[in-house]
Protein backbone atom coordinates (compact mmCIF):
# COMPACT_ATOMS: atom_id res chain seq x y z
CA UNK A 1 0.00 0.00 0.00
CA UNK A 2 1.49 3.32 -1.04
CA UNK A 3 1.81 6.08 1.52
CA UNK A 4 -0.15 9.31 1.60
CA UNK A 5 0.43 11.79 -1.24
CA UNK A 6 2.88 14.66 -0.81
CA UNK A 7 0.96 17.85 -0.10
CA UNK A 8 3.81 20.37 -0.24
CA UNK A 9 2.64 21.80 -3.57
CA UNK A 10 -0.98 22.02 -2.46
CA UNK A 11 0.06 23.80 0.73
CA UNK A 12 2.19 26.25 -1.24
CA UNK A 13 -0.63 26.99 -3.70
CA UNK A 14 -3.12 27.53 -0.89
CA UNK A 15 -1.17 30.53 0.38
CA UNK A 16 -1.58 29.17 3.90
CA UNK A 17 2.03 28.11 4.38
CA UNK A 18 3.18 30.94 6.65
CA UNK A 19 6.63 29.49 7.29
CA UNK A 20 8.50 27.02 5.08
CA UNK A 21 11.59 25.31 6.38
CA UNK A 22 14.29 22.87 5.37
CA UNK A 23 17.21 21.24 7.15
CA UNK A 24 20.33 21.33 4.98
CA UNK A 25 23.84 19.95 5.27
CA UNK A 26 26.61 22.54 5.05
CA UNK A 27 30.38 22.60 5.60
CA UNK A 28 29.59 24.09 9.02
CA UNK A 29 27.20 21.32 10.00
CA UNK A 30 23.46 21.02 9.57
CA UNK A 31 21.50 24.24 9.14
CA UNK A 32 17.81 24.88 9.66
CA UNK A 33 16.60 27.44 7.12
CA UNK A 34 13.15 29.00 7.39
CA UNK A 35 11.41 31.54 5.20
CA UNK A 36 8.21 33.57 5.24
CA UNK A 37 6.56 35.30 2.29
CA UNK A 38 8.73 38.32 3.16
CA UNK A 39 12.08 36.56 3.11
CA UNK A 40 14.55 34.38 4.98
CA UNK A 41 13.57 34.55 8.64
CA UNK A 42 15.80 32.02 10.39
CA UNK A 43 19.16 30.32 9.96
CA UNK A 44 20.11 28.06 12.81
CA UNK A 45 22.86 25.58 13.54
CA UNK A 46 21.13 22.32 14.50
CA UNK A 47 23.13 19.38 15.77
CA UNK A 48 20.28 17.12 16.88
CA UNK A 49 16.65 16.50 16.05
CA UNK A 50 15.68 18.16 19.30
CA UNK A 51 17.51 21.32 18.17
CA UNK A 52 15.27 21.28 15.10
CA UNK A 53 12.16 20.69 17.19
CA UNK A 54 13.03 23.51 19.58
CA UNK A 55 13.71 25.94 16.73
CA UNK A 56 10.43 25.06 14.99
CA UNK A 57 8.47 25.41 18.20
CA UNK A 58 9.94 28.87 18.74
CA UNK A 59 8.95 29.82 15.19
CA UNK A 60 5.45 28.40 15.71
CA UNK A 61 5.08 30.45 18.87
CA UNK A 62 6.62 33.69 17.65
CA UNK A 63 5.45 33.76 14.01
CA UNK A 64 2.74 31.27 13.13
CA UNK A 65 2.00 27.60 13.83
CA UNK A 66 1.53 27.06 10.09
CA UNK A 67 5.07 25.77 9.79
CA UNK A 68 5.72 23.25 7.02
CA UNK A 69 8.72 21.48 5.56
CA UNK A 70 9.17 22.67 1.98
CA UNK A 71 12.77 22.51 0.73
CA UNK A 72 11.76 23.86 -2.70
CA UNK A 73 10.87 27.19 -1.10
CA UNK A 74 14.43 27.54 0.19
CA UNK A 75 16.37 26.97 -2.98
CA UNK A 76 17.60 30.56 -3.34
CA UNK A 77 19.05 30.91 0.18
CA UNK A 78 20.54 27.43 -0.04
CA UNK A 79 22.25 28.25 -3.32
CA UNK A 80 23.63 31.54 -2.01
CA UNK A 81 24.92 29.90 1.14
CA UNK A 82 26.61 27.16 -0.90
CA UNK A 83 28.28 29.81 -3.03
CA UNK A 84 29.38 31.68 0.08
CA UNK A 85 30.90 28.54 1.61
CA UNK A 86 32.68 27.82 -1.66
CA UNK A 87 34.18 31.33 -1.69
CA UNK A 88 32.19 32.41 -4.75
CA UNK A 89 29.85 34.89 -3.06
CA UNK A 90 30.66 37.94 -0.94
CA UNK A 91 27.16 39.37 -0.44
CA UNK A 92 23.73 37.84 -0.06
CA UNK A 93 21.02 39.04 -2.40
CA UNK A 94 18.07 37.21 -0.85
CA UNK A 95 15.32 39.13 0.94
CA UNK A 96 15.36 38.94 4.73
CA UNK A 97 12.56 38.99 7.27
CA UNK A 98 13.54 40.43 10.66
CA UNK A 99 10.35 39.16 12.31
CA UNK A 100 12.33 37.14 14.87
CA UNK A 101 14.54 40.10 15.76
CA UNK A 102 13.62 42.03 18.85
CA UNK A 103 12.99 45.73 18.48
CA UNK A 104 15.06 48.62 19.78
CA UNK A 105 18.78 48.31 20.41
CA UNK A 106 18.96 44.67 19.30
CA UNK A 107 17.48 45.46 15.93
CA UNK A 108 19.81 48.45 15.44
CA UNK A 109 22.82 46.29 16.30
CA UNK A 110 21.83 43.64 13.75
CA UNK A 111 21.03 46.24 11.11
CA UNK A 112 24.46 47.79 11.61
CA UNK A 113 26.07 44.36 11.58
CA UNK A 114 24.49 43.53 8.23
CA UNK A 115 26.37 46.55 6.80
CA UNK A 116 29.84 45.20 7.68
CA UNK A 117 31.43 44.21 4.36
CA UNK A 118 32.82 40.80 3.53
CA UNK A 119 36.33 40.28 4.87
CA UNK A 120 36.22 43.13 7.39
CA UNK A 121 35.74 43.02 11.14
CA UNK A 122 34.71 45.51 13.82
CA UNK A 123 34.85 45.41 17.61
CA UNK A 124 31.90 44.97 19.94
CA UNK A 125 32.41 48.54 21.18
CA UNK A 126 32.44 49.86 17.62
CA UNK A 127 29.22 48.12 16.66
CA UNK A 128 27.60 49.35 19.89
CA UNK A 129 28.65 52.89 18.97
CA UNK A 130 27.23 52.59 15.46
CA UNK A 131 24.01 51.40 17.03
CA UNK A 132 23.78 54.49 19.19
CA UNK A 133 25.52 53.66 22.48
CA UNK A 134 29.24 52.86 22.52
CA UNK A 135 29.15 51.92 26.21
CA UNK A 136 26.62 49.16 25.60
CA UNK A 137 29.16 46.74 24.12
CA UNK A 138 27.99 43.93 26.39
CA UNK A 139 24.41 44.50 25.29
CA UNK A 140 25.69 44.50 21.72
CA UNK A 141 27.25 41.10 22.38
CA UNK A 142 23.92 39.84 23.71
CA UNK A 143 22.11 41.26 20.69
CA UNK A 144 24.53 39.51 18.34
CA UNK A 145 24.08 36.29 20.29
CA UNK A 146 20.34 36.47 19.58
CA UNK A 147 20.90 36.90 15.83
CA UNK A 148 18.26 34.69 14.13
CA UNK A 149 20.09 34.97 10.80
CA UNK A 150 23.75 34.11 11.41
CA UNK A 151 26.08 33.99 8.38
CA UNK A 152 23.61 36.11 6.36
CA UNK A 153 23.64 38.85 9.00
CA UNK A 154 27.39 38.52 9.59
CA UNK A 155 27.67 38.63 13.36
CA UNK A 156 30.88 36.60 12.96
CA UNK A 157 32.56 39.80 11.74
CA UNK A 158 32.34 41.33 15.23
CA UNK A 159 35.40 40.55 17.38
CA UNK A 160 37.05 41.66 20.59
CA UNK A 161 39.10 44.85 20.25
CA UNK A 162 42.18 42.97 21.48
CA UNK A 163 41.91 40.50 18.61
CA UNK A 164 40.13 37.77 20.56
CA UNK A 165 37.31 36.05 18.75
CA UNK A 166 34.60 36.84 21.30
CA UNK A 167 31.64 34.49 21.30
CA UNK A 168 29.44 32.70 18.78
CA UNK A 169 26.16 30.84 19.03
CA UNK A 170 27.26 28.02 16.77
CA UNK A 171 30.57 27.65 18.65
CA UNK A 172 33.88 29.42 18.19
CA UNK A 173 35.07 26.73 15.79
CA UNK A 174 32.40 27.82 13.34
CA UNK A 175 33.20 31.51 13.80
CA UNK A 176 36.83 30.68 13.02
CA UNK A 177 35.81 28.78 9.88
CA UNK A 178 33.67 31.69 8.68
CA UNK A 179 36.55 34.13 9.17
CA UNK A 180 38.84 31.73 7.29
CA UNK A 181 36.39 31.67 4.39
CA UNK A 182 36.55 35.47 4.31
CA UNK A 183 40.35 35.52 4.50
CA UNK A 184 40.40 37.33 7.87
CA UNK A 185 42.04 34.34 9.53
CA UNK A 186 44.47 31.98 7.88
CA UNK A 187 43.85 28.26 8.18
CA UNK A 188 45.33 27.07 11.44
CA UNK A 189 45.49 30.56 12.98
CA UNK A 190 45.16 30.30 16.74
CA UNK A 191 43.29 33.50 17.38
CA UNK B 1 -16.32 25.47 5.38
CA UNK B 2 -14.43 25.23 8.61
CA UNK B 3 -14.31 22.03 10.58
CA UNK B 4 -16.75 22.27 13.43
CA UNK B 5 -14.26 21.97 16.19
CA UNK B 6 -16.69 23.58 18.56
CA UNK B 7 -19.06 20.71 18.00
CA UNK B 8 -16.26 18.29 18.60
CA UNK B 9 -15.27 19.92 21.85
CA UNK B 10 -18.90 19.97 22.89
CA UNK B 11 -19.32 16.31 22.18
CA UNK B 12 -16.18 15.56 24.08
CA UNK B 13 -17.33 17.57 27.04
CA UNK B 14 -20.61 15.73 26.88
CA UNK B 15 -18.90 12.38 27.02
CA UNK B 16 -16.78 13.62 29.84
CA UNK B 17 -19.76 14.77 31.81
CA UNK B 18 -21.52 11.50 31.16
CA UNK B 19 -18.62 9.39 32.28
CA UNK B 20 -18.05 11.33 35.43
CA UNK B 21 -21.40 12.65 36.39
CA UNK B 22 -21.94 9.83 38.80
CA UNK B 23 -18.54 9.96 40.36
CA UNK B 24 -18.37 13.68 40.77
CA UNK B 25 -21.88 14.95 41.02
CA UNK B 26 -21.78 14.83 44.77
CA UNK B 27 -18.31 16.25 45.11
CA UNK B 28 -19.06 19.17 42.85
CA UNK B 29 -22.52 19.95 44.13
CA UNK B 30 -22.83 23.66 44.67
CA UNK B 31 -19.60 24.33 42.85
CA UNK B 32 -20.83 23.77 39.36
CA UNK B 33 -19.22 26.87 37.95
CA UNK B 34 -15.81 26.00 39.30
CA UNK B 35 -16.16 22.49 38.00
CA UNK B 36 -16.99 23.76 34.57
CA UNK B 37 -13.91 25.96 34.48
CA UNK B 38 -11.79 23.07 35.66
CA UNK B 39 -13.15 20.78 33.00
CA UNK B 40 -12.26 23.47 30.49
CA UNK B 41 -8.70 23.76 31.75
CA UNK B 42 -8.32 20.01 31.84
CA UNK B 43 -9.46 19.73 28.27
CA UNK B 44 -7.14 22.46 27.15
CA UNK B 45 -4.24 20.62 28.70
CA UNK B 46 -5.27 17.45 26.93
CA UNK B 47 -5.42 15.53 30.15
CA UNK B 48 -7.50 12.45 30.42
CA UNK B 49 -10.48 12.57 32.63
CA UNK B 50 -8.84 10.92 35.60
CA UNK B 51 -9.47 12.78 38.78
CA UNK B 52 -6.48 14.99 39.30
CA UNK B 53 -5.69 15.72 42.91
CA UNK B 54 -6.74 19.33 42.48
CA UNK B 55 -10.08 18.12 41.27
CA UNK B 56 -11.12 16.72 44.60
CA UNK B 57 -12.39 19.03 47.27
CA UNK B 58 -9.84 19.31 50.03
CA UNK B 59 -10.92 17.52 53.18
CA UNK B 60 -13.14 19.73 55.25
CA UNK B 61 -12.64 22.70 52.98
CA UNK B 62 -15.02 24.08 50.43
CA UNK B 63 -12.89 26.95 49.20
CA UNK B 64 -10.78 25.55 46.42
CA UNK B 65 -11.86 27.95 43.73
CA UNK B 66 -8.42 28.73 42.39
CA UNK B 67 -9.37 27.57 38.95
CA UNK B 68 -9.32 30.83 37.05
CA UNK B 69 -5.55 31.07 37.15
CA UNK B 70 -4.04 28.83 34.51
CA UNK B 71 -0.38 28.08 35.18
CA UNK B 72 2.03 29.57 32.66
CA UNK B 73 3.20 26.10 31.70
CA UNK B 74 -0.19 25.06 30.43
CA UNK B 75 -0.51 28.27 28.43
CA UNK B 76 2.71 27.37 26.68
CA UNK B 77 1.28 23.92 26.15
CA UNK B 78 -1.74 25.36 24.43
CA UNK B 79 0.42 26.89 21.71
CA UNK B 80 -0.19 24.62 18.75
CA UNK B 81 2.93 22.69 17.72
CA UNK B 82 4.42 23.29 14.27
CA UNK B 83 1.89 22.01 11.75
CA UNK B 84 4.48 19.76 10.14
CA UNK B 85 4.54 17.67 13.29
CA UNK B 86 0.83 16.87 12.94
CA UNK B 87 1.46 15.80 9.38
CA UNK B 88 4.41 13.63 10.40
CA UNK B 89 2.61 12.07 13.36
CA UNK B 90 -0.86 11.48 11.91
CA UNK B 91 -0.62 11.75 8.11
CA UNK B 92 -0.38 8.03 7.44
CA UNK B 93 -3.24 7.15 9.76
CA UNK B 94 -5.51 9.84 8.38
CA UNK B 95 -4.77 8.59 4.87
CA UNK B 96 -5.41 5.00 5.88
CA UNK B 97 -8.68 6.02 7.48
CA UNK B 98 -9.76 7.77 4.27
CA UNK B 99 -8.74 4.85 2.08
CA UNK B 100 -10.84 2.58 4.26
CA UNK B 101 -13.73 5.08 4.28
CA UNK B 102 -14.01 6.22 0.66
CA UNK B 103 -11.72 3.90 -1.26
CA UNK B 104 -8.31 4.47 -2.75
CA UNK B 105 -9.53 6.37 -5.80
CA UNK B 106 -10.99 9.23 -3.79
CA UNK B 107 -8.75 9.07 -0.76
CA UNK B 108 -6.12 11.41 -2.20
CA UNK B 109 -8.57 14.25 -2.80
CA UNK B 110 -10.15 13.79 0.62
CA UNK B 111 -6.70 13.69 2.18
CA UNK B 112 -5.69 16.97 0.58
CA UNK B 113 -8.99 18.64 1.51
CA UNK B 114 -8.62 17.42 5.07
CA UNK B 115 -5.15 18.85 5.55
CA UNK B 116 -5.91 22.14 3.82
CA UNK B 117 -8.96 22.61 6.05
CA UNK B 118 -6.87 21.78 9.09
CA UNK B 119 -4.11 24.18 8.04
CA UNK B 120 -6.65 26.95 7.46
CA UNK B 121 -8.23 26.59 10.89
CA UNK B 122 -5.06 25.77 12.78
CA UNK B 123 -3.95 29.19 14.10
CA UNK B 124 -7.36 29.92 15.61
CA UNK B 125 -7.74 26.53 17.25
CA UNK B 126 -8.70 27.13 20.86
CA UNK B 127 -7.92 23.72 22.29
CA UNK B 128 -4.90 21.72 21.29
CA UNK B 129 -5.43 18.84 23.70
CA UNK B 130 -6.67 16.30 21.18
CA UNK B 131 -5.26 17.25 17.80
CA UNK B 132 -5.51 13.70 16.53
CA UNK B 133 -9.21 13.57 17.30
CA UNK B 134 -9.62 16.96 15.65
CA UNK B 135 -7.90 15.76 12.48
CA UNK B 136 -9.97 12.59 12.30
CA UNK B 137 -13.13 14.63 12.76
CA UNK B 138 -12.19 16.77 9.77
CA UNK B 139 -11.30 13.66 7.77
CA UNK B 140 -14.63 12.05 8.66
CA UNK B 141 -16.45 15.18 7.50
CA UNK B 142 -14.54 15.21 4.22
CA UNK B 143 -15.42 11.55 3.72
CA UNK B 144 -19.04 12.35 4.44
CA UNK B 145 -19.00 15.26 1.99
CA UNK B 146 -17.80 12.85 -0.63
CA UNK B 147 -20.48 10.32 0.24
CA UNK B 148 -23.05 13.05 -0.20
CA UNK B 149 -21.61 14.03 -3.54
CA UNK B 150 -21.91 10.44 -4.60
CA UNK B 151 -25.56 10.64 -3.51
CA UNK B 152 -25.44 7.43 -1.65
CA UNK B 153 -26.61 6.69 1.81
CA UNK B 154 -24.27 8.66 4.02
CA UNK B 155 -22.76 5.68 5.69
CA UNK B 156 -20.60 7.73 8.00
CA UNK B 157 -23.30 10.06 9.26
CA UNK B 158 -23.63 8.71 12.76
CA UNK B 159 -19.97 7.85 12.84
CA UNK B 160 -19.15 11.54 13.06
CA UNK B 161 -20.26 11.79 16.64
CA UNK B 162 -18.37 8.64 17.44
CA UNK B 163 -15.27 9.97 15.73
CA UNK B 164 -15.48 13.18 17.69
CA UNK B 165 -15.63 11.48 21.03
CA UNK B 166 -13.40 8.51 20.36
CA UNK B 167 -9.85 8.63 21.64
CA UNK B 168 -7.06 7.70 19.26
CA UNK B 169 -7.85 4.55 17.36
CA UNK B 170 -8.01 1.51 19.56
CA UNK B 171 -6.04 -0.66 17.24
CA UNK B 172 -2.55 0.75 17.37
CA UNK B 173 0.71 -0.99 17.33
CA UNK B 174 3.24 -0.32 20.03
CA UNK B 175 4.57 2.73 18.18
CA UNK B 176 1.10 4.24 17.95
CA UNK B 177 0.61 3.79 14.21
CA UNK B 178 -1.78 1.61 12.35
CA UNK B 179 0.11 -0.78 10.18
CA UNK B 180 -0.20 -0.58 6.42
CA UNK B 181 -0.98 -4.26 6.28
CA UNK B 182 -3.99 -3.70 8.47
CA UNK B 183 -5.30 -0.89 6.30
CA UNK B 184 -4.80 -2.95 3.19
CA UNK B 185 -6.57 -5.88 4.81
CA UNK B 186 -9.51 -3.71 5.84
CA UNK B 187 -9.78 -2.38 2.30
CA UNK B 188 -10.01 -5.93 1.06
CA UNK B 189 -13.14 -6.72 3.07
CA UNK B 190 -16.60 -6.84 1.57
CA UNK B 191 -18.24 -3.37 1.70
CA UNK B 192 -20.62 -4.16 4.54
CA UNK B 193 -17.97 -5.84 6.63
CA UNK B 194 -15.54 -3.03 5.97
CA UNK B 195 -18.05 -0.39 6.98
CA UNK B 196 -18.98 -2.29 10.12
CA UNK B 197 -15.37 -2.86 11.16
CA UNK B 198 -14.39 0.75 10.51
CA UNK B 199 -17.37 2.07 12.44
CA UNK B 200 -17.01 -0.31 15.33
CA UNK B 201 -13.25 -0.39 15.80
CA UNK B 202 -11.77 2.71 14.21
CA UNK B 203 -14.51 5.10 15.23
CA UNK B 204 -15.46 3.22 18.36
CA UNK B 205 -19.19 3.30 17.67
CA UNK B 206 -21.37 0.93 19.66
CA UNK B 207 -23.36 -1.77 17.85
CA UNK B 208 -26.59 0.21 18.01
CA UNK B 209 -24.88 3.09 16.22
CA UNK B 210 -23.31 0.78 13.68
CA UNK B 211 -26.73 -0.75 13.02
CA UNK B 212 -28.46 2.63 12.72
CA UNK B 213 -25.75 4.00 10.46
CA UNK B 214 -25.87 1.05 8.11
CA UNK B 215 -29.63 0.70 8.31
CA UNK B 216 -29.40 -2.91 9.38
CA UNK B 217 -30.38 -4.74 12.53
CA UNK B 218 -28.07 -4.79 15.51
CA UNK B 219 -27.68 -8.53 15.10
CA UNK B 220 -26.61 -8.00 11.51
CA UNK B 221 -24.16 -5.32 12.65
CA UNK B 222 -22.59 -7.73 15.11
CA UNK B 223 -22.45 -10.40 12.46
CA UNK B 224 -20.75 -8.08 9.96
CA UNK B 225 -18.17 -6.97 12.51
CA UNK B 226 -17.61 -10.55 13.58
CA UNK B 227 -17.26 -11.84 10.03
CA UNK B 228 -14.98 -8.94 9.11
CA UNK B 229 -12.68 -9.56 12.06
CA UNK B 230 -12.73 -13.27 11.36
CA UNK B 231 -11.66 -12.69 7.79
CA UNK B 232 -8.93 -10.30 8.88
CA UNK B 233 -7.71 -12.94 11.29
CA UNK B 234 -7.92 -15.94 9.00
CA UNK B 235 -6.82 -14.41 5.71
CA UNK B 236 -4.42 -11.74 6.89
CA UNK B 237 -3.29 -12.98 10.27
CA UNK B 238 -4.45 -9.73 11.85
CA UNK B 239 -5.27 -10.28 15.50
CA UNK B 240 -7.53 -7.52 16.71
CA UNK B 241 -8.69 -7.59 20.27
CA UNK B 242 -12.27 -6.51 20.75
Amino acid sequence: MSGPPDLTEAFARSGLMDVAYAVEDSPLGRLLLATTATGLVCVQYVRTESDVEAALELIARRLSPRVLRAPSRLEAPRRELDEFFAGRRREFAIALDFALVKTGFTRRVLEQTSLIPFGETVSYREIAGRSGNDRAYRAAGTALGSNPLPIVVPCHRVLHANGGLGGYTGGLQIKRRLLEIEGVLKHGDAA
Amino acid sequence: MLPPFGAHAGAHAGAHAGAHAGAHAGAHAGRARGARVRAHVRRARGMRCGCAASDRPAAGSARLDLTMSVPARSIAWMTPPPFQRLLDDHGRDVYGFLVASVGRADAEDCYQETWLAALRAYPTLAHTGNLRGWLFTIAAHKALDLQRRRQRTPLLLAALDAAATAPAAQCQRADGRLSEDLWAAICGLAPKQRAAVVLRHLLDADYATVAATMAISEAAARRNVHEGLKRLREEHGVEWST
